[in-house]
């Protein structure tokens, strides 16, 4: 049930890279994780609760309700427990149980045969048996098996499931679901909606964001990041992205893309058309007129001149010119400063954003050509399936550089300069410009016609990508030790 | 033909007619025991005083189970109804609980009528003039009250065709 990372690990390693001894290299992060199987989320869930359990000894159920209150941390739960004493009732009603210290069995279904007038209120079927819990509200086995498969199938609740009476709060048992919910795929969502809470929250718990796939990892500390899923899917346990490396900050990598955000068209043209009052920072844009300008906040009001926006009074009866412009070196410099700075930030997002673009189109068409290809050398030149492997492990290779890419140019961005990042920058575009050649080759519309084409094929790409790689790990370690030596200063002024 | 949701609103029909509620009343369609048309009186005391609006209530098979489809069809000035007379309210929403019934629905809504909820407006111009100009809204109100008596005669399902061409 528990996928021991580290083979995972390495054999994933070999899966993209073939016998090249290069890979043992790969910058050894920390991996004190497990990848766990959506099915074993549950087992993993009733281990952890029965440990905790060994001080209540109450139902599992309960005790679930318990931590799911607080957050599953337990030293938190076990602190009030004690600090409540005798009062465990304030405590479960606190986590919104209905708990009656007498019995253990406290959702217990109490099943009755003439509860009101022996009906059920809901479908009035003859001779039902009605069952209810303690807030005695009876209705039959199948009403209350429709709503609990409409609460789970078509609402997504499973834990927070409430009693079918109008306005009744009393939330419904693991137990009374479990035993009349019909139907398999309704129990397996049953399972897979508590589970989610579950990892949703426990902070040691995330999903795999990849599309699909269920699984999710847990970490032993929350210092590690970088995951490497069963899937094959490489993640930041930080933010839940897929793998930023070689930018470890997780902020930065939000800034940065809410940087993107509001560099968007409207402020591209705000900063194109517009000028901010000097004094409220209002965007304005001037459609004719003198250069007297007359803030339209009318909280502001501020007069001045749209040429050096300076404060229009000096400027006298100058309306029509300012002689200022000249003199104002100092103003000019900061406009042009601030135009620098955008071209800094549009030198790197350009950058950032082509081989995100690159690594996308590659990932779907260049996928299926390089399928195709594969299997036309298969059929036509009587390679087996193993040996036209070259070409996927290339295209992971490929991949997995343009990833590394992506990310590095946020980076850059950030960082100040010095001269261990003008080395960091050479690494970069070493491994830029052997990415791209590599992308030429795996793109390369020539099908190989005989053996010797294909052999020169095969060694083209296994050299470029072997080198790629080589240059991948490089950058990586550099960065990486630049970590862990503090070297990288981040900037706060751009 | 017999499924639990025609079962039930039989069950529905008895308990309106043994143990009506005040100032609601609705029948089921001549032929359609799932299509039901209803009349609530405007509450007295409120601005929809002497109001007798229509509704249709038009159910699914998985009735209780889920809630039906109530609509106006008399037109109606009100923050949480539409301008197509469907209605923002919660308990035909997310709080549905199958022990609502035809008769819980009803009183749900004509209570609405005087107790509106202006933070989620269906019809933002009702819920701003309930709250910033309630004079205005009384007057609109009362409008509608009086466009509520016209159409009476004829049997409903006319009644509701024509609610709907005036409307537009």
């Amino acid at each position: 049930m528990f996928s021991d990372c580290d083979d995972d690990y390495s054999f994933d390693d070999d899966l993209e890279y073939g016998s090249n001894s290069e890979t043992s290299e790969t910058p050894q992060i920390e991996r004190k994780y497990n990848i766990v199987a959506a099915c074993d989320v549950i087992s993993e869930m009733n281990k952890y609760i029965d440990r905790v359990n060994e001080i209540f000894k109450i139902k599992r159920s309960l005790v679930r309700r318990l931590l799911v209150h607080f957050k599953w941390n337990p030293e938190r739960l076990i602190e009030k427990y004690y600090e409540s004493q005798d009062d465990c009732e304030g405590l479960f009603k606190e986590a919104g149980i209905v708990y009656i210290p007498e019995s253990d069995e406290s959702f217990k279904r109490q099943i009755s045969r003439n509860s009101s007038d022996g009906t059920c209120l809901i479908c009035y079927a003859p001779n039902s048996e009605t069952i209810g819990m303690l807030c005695k509200h009876y209705f039959c086995k199948s009403c209350w098996n429709i709503y609990f498969t409409t609460q789970i199938m078509d609402n997504g609740i499973a834990e927070n499931i409430q009693c079918m009476e109008t306005d009744c709060s009393t939330f419904v048992s693991e137990n009374f679901v479990l035993s009349t919910i019909s139907g398999e795929d309704v129990q397996t969502r049953y399972h897979q909606l508590i589970a989610g809470s579950y990892i949703s929250s426990n902070l040691m718990y995330k999903w795999c964001p990849r599309p699909g796939c269920g699984n999710c990892a847990e970490v032993l500390s929350l210092d590690v990041k970088h995951i490497v899923c069963s899937c094959g899917m490489e993640w930041c346990f930080g933010c839940g992205e897929p793998d930023h490396l070689p930018l470890e900050s997780c902020q930065i990598l939000k800034k940065w893309k809410q940087k993107a955000i509001d560099e968007s068209e409207t402020n591209k043209w705000l900063v194109i058309n517009t000028k901010e009052c000097p004094k409220c920072s209002a965007a304005i844009e001037k459609l004719g007129g003198c250069n007297h300008m007359i803030c339209n906040n009318l909280n502001c009001s501020f007069e001045f001149c749209w040429i050096c926006l300076g404060e229009w009074a000096p400027h006298g009866s100058e309306w029509f010119s300012c002689n200022k412009y000249v003199e104002d070196e100092e103003h000019v410099a900061m406009l042009s400063k601030e135009r620098k700075a955008m071209e800094r930030y549009h030198h790197y997002y350009d950058r950032y954003w082509t081989h995100k673009r690159s690594r996308e189109l590659e990932q779907g068409d260049l996928v299926m050509f390089v399928q195709t290809k594969s299997q036309y050398i298969q059929d036509r030149l009587n390679v087996t399936w193993i040996e036209a492997q070259f070409l996927k492990e290339a295209l992971n290779v490929l991949t997995k550089c343009r990833t590394m890419l992506q990310y590095s140019y946020i980076l850059a961005y950030y960082l100040v300069r010095s001269p261990q990042t003008v080395i960091f920058e050479e690494n970069q575009k070493d491994l830029e410009h052997n990415t791209e050649l590599l992308s030429g080759l795996l793109d390369n519309q020539n099908f190989p016609r005989d053996e010797k084409e294909l052999l020169e094929l095969k060694m083209k790409l296994n050299d470029r990508a072997a080198y790629c790689e080589k240059r991948r790990i490089v950058l990586m370690k550099d960065v990486q030790s630049g970590y862990e030596k503090g070297i990288w200063k981040y900037r706060t002024v751009f | 033909m017999s499924t639990p949701a025609r079962r039930r609103l039989m069950r529905d029909f008895k308990r309106l007619q043994e143990d009506p509620p005040t100032g609601v009343s609705a029948v089921p369609t001549n032929n359609n025991i799932m299509l039901w048309n209803a009349i609530i009186f405007g509450p007295s005391d409120t601005p929809f005083e002497d109001g007798t609006f229509r509704l249709t209530i038009e159910f699914t098979e998985e009735y209780p189970n889920k809630p039906p489809t109530v609509k106006f069809v008399s037109k109606m000035f009100h923050p949480n109804v539409y301008s197509d007379g469907s209605l923002c309210l919660d308990i035909l929403q997310n709080r549905w609980s199958p022990t609502y019934d035809v008769s819980a629905i009803l009183t749900s809504i004509q209570s609405l009528l005087d107790e509106p909820n202006p933070n989620s407006p269906a019809n933002s111009l009702a819920a701003q003039l309930y709250l910033e100009n309630r004079r205005e809204y009384e007057k609109k109100v009362i409008a509608i009250v009086e466009q509520s008596w016209v159409n009476t005669d004829g049997d409903a399902d006319e009644a509701a065709s024509t609610g709907r061409t005036t409307r537009s």
